[in-house]
């Protein structure tokens, strides 16, 4: 017998129940569909604004460029994006250890989507008791009808998504236009079809799946987490014992808590916990339990707040420090990183130089000592002006540049592909493998340069 | 298997090597111009987008079958004397 085989539980977990969120209003309600709005608006409106000609912002990989209004960011320039990566990380760090899942609860694509998915479902099977009742009771022409007519739905917002994600890389009014002409390329088509399966998939059925199974910022959240963190509590302290009563029943008389046991909250939760157990993995930190809560305790002139949001500090001892070391270490870090990034940024050189070394010939000796290396240039104008540049070399005495074109014009915002050859003589070579810079400058302003160093191989 | 949800295997495996690929795909195409790639196989005449999704399919790939061995070598081993 293999105790691995026979003792492992083959049932850990009860099956996917369908969670059906109660609808709710309320302050922070208010503040998820505002973020909802923002956000969609931001996603489905940049890809059609125009900066200087063109789309303005735009991640143009056949070209290797990626454009945010008027900065243009090359291969070259990757280390921005990273510092971008980190910032917007340690920006996540810094809110999570403020104010714990602000992001799951607010500003998550996740979360996002499948608002406005569960608000197109509200909008045709109901309001949460008719979503029920369909499910449960409803003819299967009634269920066709309308659950067809929601998926619908559904696809369409999710194609227009695809659509758009597909537009932040290729130019997004020519997609649409080869789109309706059947001209797109099979790549821009794909890529439309499986992000837009995506978003059906994602908001329409996996819903909380996405954050339980799928999400790796779920699985580390409760790191940032200490006793002064804003977390969303239910206060057992005034709420229990539970129980429900008749309106005008003194509470004290029965010896009952603030909570009614109405369930309202578990109905709310679009993970479908119950909040009066604690703070769980599975609370993404919507605060809609505050919401519902607070309208029942106003109904029942009890003071709002029965679940709110709290630190555990609070809660044991009655004091908190929000403003504490932690919140200041990293806002200091953060401060500190995007100011660099920023100033990297603006004082970015507007040209680039690679150099590659013709590796065919090591050198060429063209008599009386004098010795020549092949090299292939790459010219950068990352400026938006065409520019005429001029090549010198330095670290090696009478070093001569000779040039295979006439010029070393290149337009703007495109990379020019030059040859030239560097003639140095023998008496001036120290060793056989000697370093070399290029200094690049542009003829119509010397402060756009950059240096490259390189090797000249010799005898 | 595992006492876990199969759809959170499948999630496991699909997802997480979803996720290497594309910063794979990042990194990598951030120094080596996937034309370069192209001219290698004697694709000259297809597009950049050719090279980039199939080398993050390439990716996808070798990571699902990296953590299926991984799931593999997960499975709880039985003990000494049995």
């Amino acid at each position: 017998m293999r105790p691995a085989e026979s003792t492992l539980p083959q049932e850990l977990y009860a099956k996917r129940q369908k969670i059906y969120p109660r609808q709710v209003s309320g302050i922070f309600a208010s503040m998820r569909i505002a973020a909802v709005l923002v956000l969609l608006g931001l996603y489905y409106g940049l890809p059609w604004i125009s900066w200087d000609g063109r789309q303005a912002v735009l991640f143009d990989l056949p070209a290797r460029q990626f454009h945010i209004l008027g900065l243009t960011l090359w291969p070259q320039d990757f280390i921005y994006l990273a510092g971008l990566l980190i910032v917007a990380a340690l920006s996540l760090f810094f809110f999570t250890a403020l104010a714990g899942r602000l992001w799951c609860g607010y500003a998550c694509p996740q979360t996002v989507w499948t608002e406005v998915f569960l608000w197109i479902e509200r909008q045709i099977e109901g309001k949460r008791n008719q979503q029920i009742k369909l499910d449960k009771e409803g003819s299967i022409r009634k269920k066709t009808v309308l659950k067809g007519f929601k998926h619908g739905i559904w696809l369409l917002l999710s194609a227009w998504t695809g659509y758009t994600f597909v537009g932040y890389f290729t130019p997004i009014i020519e997609l649409g236009v080869n789109l309706l002409s059947f001209t797109s390329g099979p790549w821009e088509t794909f890529w439309i079809v499986f992000y837009g399966f995506a978003t059906y998939a994602n908001a329409g059925w996996m819903r909380e799946q996405v954050c339980i199974y799928m999400c790796p910022y779920a699985r580390f959240q409760g790191a940032m987490f200490d006793s002064d963190t804003l977390v969303i509590s239910y206060d057992p302290g005034r709420g229990e014992p539970r129980g429900a009563r008749r309106r005008g029943d003194n509470q004290d008389e029965l010896g009952l808590g603030d909570c009614i046991d109405c369930q309202l909250c578990v109905q709310v939760c679009p993970t479908g916990i119950d909040i009066r157990n604690g703070l769980q993995y599975q609370c993404i930190g919507c605060a809609a339990c505050i919401d519902v809560c607070n309208d029942v305790m106003n109904k029942l002139n009890y003071p709002k707040g029965l679940i709110r949001y709290t630190t555990e500090n609070m809660l044991k001892t009655g004091m908190t420090y929000l403003l504490r070391a932690r919140v200041f270490v990293y806002a200091i870090i953060l401060l500190g990183i995007f100011s660099t990034l920023i100033y990297g940024l603006s004082t970015r050189s507007n040209v680039g130089l690679d150099i590659s070394r013709d590796r065919n010939v090591l050198y060429r000796d063209l008599g009386n000592g004098n010795i020549e290396n092949h090299y292939g240039l790459k010219i950068l104008n990352k400026d938006r002006k065409d520019h005429r540049y001029l090549v010198s070399v330095e670290g090696l005495d009478n070093a001569k540049v000779k040039f295979d074109d006439d010029s070393l014009g290149v337009t703007a915002s495109t990379a020019g592909l030059f040859q030239l050859r560097v003639i140095v003589n023998t008496e001036s070579l120290p060793q056989n493998v000697n370093p070399i810079l290029f200094r690049l400058t542009a003829l119509d302003d010397a402060s756009i340069s950059v240096t490259t160093e390189a090797r000249f191989v010799g005898p | 298997m595992f006492g876990i949800p199969v759809r959170q295997i499948v999630i496991s495996v699909m997802w997480s090597s979803f996720i290497s690929a594309g910063i794979t795909c990042g990194l990598i195409f951030a120094w080596i111009d996937p034309g370069l790639l192209l001219d290698q196989f004697g694709l000259e005449q297809q597009s950049r987008q050719h090279a980039y999704s199939l080398a993050f399919f390439f990716f996808w790939f070798i990571g699902m079958g990296n953590a299926l061995l991984a799931l593999l070598f997960l499975r709880p081993v039985p003990h000494r004397g049995i």
